[in-house]
């Protein structure tokens, strides 16, 4: 028997899609030929195996935009000066991670300064919370594919009473199409895009979560935030995806007692698409006694305290 | 007449054999055989999953050209230690971008598994988690190359991955200004 592989249409069917996709956007380094109907359809372009030393740039875009995905904010813009190719794929990778913490203390050299003309909407520079909003303004704005991961690292040095907020409801069309760029915020977010969200924040001030509706989130962590109970079920009740919730170092507080609603009622956190919660070195601040928090989370497999 | 009739009888056991059989055999480039499990295989990876849901798997050996033993095996290993823990591959896959589902940070033996090997492997394993729509596999594997690109210059990049800068001075400048606070704390 011939070492060969006769494709079906079900083979491929799973992927053509995504390699006419790679095809288009790639054709030279495109690995599988679909138009080839001879009997060995995997024949390379070229022996992965026999090459010598590989390099990171041997990697189709595609793939290089997916690691860049990963990468945090900075770093992945700085990418853009590494070769010609690498210009713009940051760009495409559909991710913006921001992170305070980098730009603390940090001011722009006096060449920029003089350079670049002062906007009237750039932040103080004194305000590392302004710059983090800043930039991610300008990552959103300069972004070329659709933001689904946006991470945001808020910095605990100053006396910023910060308030993350994205004004958008696509988060890429309204930054485009609004001429004046605002200062961004999280207050009305109704991001149809956002997929995972990430909040660092400091005890005081903590972060205040955003409102509105997410019908894509699926990953919401939180990392030193104080969340009224409320507010944290407010968001899980917009987020009818959500299956991943991870609270590290987080405190939950107690919303005001109400008449006529039963205490039980107000320590209890409905998370209903939820398969992956970690609480981690999580406080509940209730006024009364210690009573815990009761969940009800009917798809949840993994549970820490 | 006889022998012609044994040889279809054989050949009807070799079929049923190779239907029952709960390995795969896949070929490297370079020819060398990996056993993995089928099961493994279908839930793990988009293509051997269509390979087999459509009967083109070759029972000597389905051949990969794309792949050399070393990422191959890799594949394989990657595949019969640790198929239990992770989610279907088709489930991931379902739409066929990676920005669809959300990523999960990798496990513990993830990392482990994606530590240990050289840029080389490293690439060549993405390259064929790539190839055999294996999405959790390059979610692993793009992971740590970005894991290796974080809080690096762009010059310590360039050495680290061996990427030629074919950029003039100027554009080089025109660039860091146009992205002046990605730098400005260079």
């Amino acid at each position: 028997m011939g070492c060969t592989v006769h494709t079906t249409t079900h083979a491929l069917s799973h992927t053509e899609r995504a390699h006419a996709q790679r095809a288009t956007l790639y054709g030279p380094s495109l690995h599988l030929n679909h138009q080839q109907t001879s009997s060995t359809i995997f024949a390379p372009p070229r022996n992965m195996a026999a090459a010598g030393r590989r390099c990171l740039s041997d990697l189709p875009d595609e793939l290089l935009q997916r690691i860049l995905f990963l990468v945090p904010g900075k770093d992945a813009a700085s990418t853009s000066v590494l070769s010609r190719r690498w210009r713009s794929l940051w760009l495409a990778s559909g991710a913006v991670h921001l992170d305070s913490r980098r730009f603390v203390n940090k001011q722009q050299p006096e060449r920029n300064r003089k350079k670049r003309a002062r906007r009237d909407d750039d932040p103080p520079r004194n305000n590392t919370n302004n710059m983090l909003l800043h930039r991610v303004d300008e990552a959103l704005f300069a972004a070329t594919a659709p933001i689904t991961r946006l991470t945001l690292v808020v910095a605990d040095d100053g006396d910023d009473d910060l308030e993350l907020h994205v004004e958008a409801a696509d988060v890429e069309d309204s930054y485009r199409s609004r001429k004046g760029r605002r200062r961004l915020s999280f207050g009305a977010m109704s991001s149809s895009v956002l997929r995972v969200l990430r909040i660092t924040g400091s005890a005081s001030p903590s972060p205040v979560l955003p409102r509105g509706t997410f019908p894509r989130l699926g990953e919401l962590h939180l990392n030193r935030c104080t969340v009224p109970l409320p507010d944290l079920q407010s968001t899980i009740g917009a987020a009818p995806k959500l299956s991943t919730l991870h609270m590290e170092s987080c405190c939950l507080k107690q919303q005001e007692q109400e008449e006529g609603v039963p205490v039980w009622r107000l320590r209890r956190l409905v998370c209903p698409a939820v398969s992956d919660l970690v609480f981690a070195d999580c406080k509940f601040q209730w006024d009364h006694e210690q009573i815990g928090l009761e969940l009800d989370a009917p798809g949840y497999f993994r549970h820490q305290t | 007449m006889e022998v012609d009739k044994g040889k279809g009888e054989a050949e009807e056991t070799r079929k049923v054999a190779e239907a029952d059989r709960d390995t795969v055999t896949l070929k490297s480039s370079d020819g060398k055989l990996f056993e993995v499990s089928k099961e493994a295989a279908a839930r793990l990876s988009t293509v051997l999953a269509g390979m087999i849901a459509g009967g083109s798997i070759d029972d000597n050996g389905t051949d990969l050209k794309q792949i050399g033993s070393e990422a191959l095996e890799n594949v394989v290993d990657y595949c019969n230690k640790h198929a239990n823990s992770i989610p279907s591959a088709a489930l991931i896959s379902s739409s066929i971008s990676f920005n669809t589902a959300p990523f999960k940070e990798p496990e513990e033996w993830e990392r482990k598994f994606v530590d240990r090997l050289s840029h080389d492997a490293l690439f060549d394993l993405v390259e064929a988690a790539n190839f055999l729509g294996m999405e959790r596999l390059l979610d692993v594997t793009c992971h740590k190359i970005s894991e290796m690109m974080k809080g690096k210059s762009p010059d310590q990049i360039r050495e680290v991955f061996n990427i030629k800068n074919d950029y003039t001075k100027e554009e080089l400048e025109e660039i860091r200004q146009e992205l002046a606070w990605a730098f400005y704390d260079d």
